[in-house]
């Protein structure tokens, strides 16, 4: 859990239109995209949905006092993969066709398709689901979002489930994006667009003749 | 201009305050990045050179730099890559406000703060007689939360400083310069 312990890798978002939210008032949208495990009988691979931080592996209903920490709220989304080697599938799939076929059947696409489904669903009660968790703080006095990790986990699937539930937008902050936050003028803004980047060293010298003009000078 | 078309500043401002610190012997008084009550003197922060730093050339845009040194401004490899035209992408820092040392390493493109250690959090609990007795949750988060915000707020003062800088007319005429003749400077001395 690294917002409660270890070192701490985050990065900021900006909330619109809702800079601060009444936690009371969405909980029945929090709950309805809460994290649901995957069951052999289902059919997907991945599933996604908020957790509690202080019991990240319960699946049971989110409440006020789960969610809502001081002057911060604290949500958790979980990822769920099931991930089977492809191999072990397909061998498998033409060990029961060879099976259907031995017994004389026609081995039609519908009946290869209904094979493979069993074997995946067979072969998923085997497996445990890899899972990644990435913890999110909602400032309510700032209304910062600050997500805890990295990655597409949190800067596409988190900012997607969070629009859902929240029905507002998370805007990352970059350094690019910060530039207005600090109330410069659209003057002093136009400088930044017709200078662009800076050069530091308009004129390097490579690096070989660095040294060589040096044991010159020596 | 885009936010996205002005993410060169990532890379921009953590170069810049690789010299900023330098400059003023790595003390910054920051006043306007705490709130008076809770703040050091004077928002006086002390910092400390990282140890490792990522570099990427700016003209061919290819090859990441990457620089581990003791103290990264003794480093004659990280000038010498900024002399190659490379700007720095990610950068160690270590910074101490009152009694509570951050350590942690800022990300260029993103903005991120990567692995943030507090070294406060044990010594209070070691050293306070009281001591704190909540060991909830919420205490935990307060306290995390709190060291969170104080970096954030290091690191929005010290850009808004280098942005202020940046827009200057001077910025071409005298800083890039500057911090162009002290790379210079400092590679002649070590050679």
């Amino acid at each position: 859990m690294p917002l409660v312990t270890g070192s701490l890798t985050y990065l900021t978002f900006d909330v619109s239109p809702s800079k601060t939210i009444d936690i009371r008032t969405h909980l029945t949208a929090l709950n309805h995209y809460r994290f649901k495990g995957i069951t052999p009988q289902d059919r997907q691979m991945q599933s996604i949905g908020w957790a509690k931080v202080e019991s990240r592996m319960a699946e049971d209903e989110l409440l006020v006092h789960d969610v809502e920490f001081g002057p911060y709220l604290v949500l958790v989304l979980r990822e769920d993969k099931v991930t089977i080697p492809a191999n072990i599938v397909t061998h498998e799939v033409n060990l029961r066709l060879d099976q259907h076929r031995e017994a004389g059947e026609y081995i039609s696409r519908k009946l290869k398709k209904s094979v493979t489904e069993l074997v995946v669903a067979e072969l998923k009660t085997q497996v445990l689901p890899k899972q990644r968790f990435i913890e999110l703080v909602w400032d309510q006095t700032t209304g910062l979002v600050r997500v805890f990790g990295r990655g597409p986990l949190a800067t596409e699937a988190l900012p997607t489930l969070f629009e859902r539930t929240f029905k507002s937008k998370l805007h990352h902050k970059s350094f690019g994006q910060r530039v207005e936050d600090y109330g410069f003028s659209k003057k002093a803004l136009a400088i930044l667009k017709e200078s662009g980047p800076t050069t530091l060293f308009h004129h390097a010298t490579p690096k070989r003749d660095v040294v060589k003009n040096e044991g010159g000078s020596t | 201009m885009s936010a996205a078309e002005r993410n060169y500043l990532g890379a921009e401002f953590l170069t810049w305050l690789f010299f900023h610190l330098e400059e003023h012997g790595f003390i910054l008084s920051l006043p306007d990045a705490f709130q008076k009550s809770e703040g050091p003197v004077g928002g006086e922060v002390t910092f400390a050179s990282g140890s490792k730093a990522l570099l990427t050339r700016r003209d061919t845009g290819a090859g990441t730099i990457r620089i581990s040194h003791m103290e990264l401004h003794d480093s004659t490899e990280l000038l010498q890559a900024l002399r190659q035209r490379a700007l720095i992408d990610q950068m160690e820092l270590q910074c101490s406000v009152g009694y509570a040392v951050y350590r942690f390493s800022l990300h260029a493109e993103s903005a991120a703060i990567l692995g943030l250690k507090v070294e406060a959090e044990e010594s209070t609990e070691g050293h306070d007689g009281d001591g704190p007795t909540d060991n909830s949750i919420e205490f935990k988060i307060e306290r995390r939360m709190h060291a969170v915000e104080d970096v954030d707020r290091i690191v929005h003062t010290l850009y808004e400083r280098f942005l202020t800088q940046r827009l200057a007319t001077e910025w071409h005429r005298k800083d890039v310069l500057q911090m162009n003749e002290r790379v210079k400077n400092r590679l002649a001395k070590f050679i």
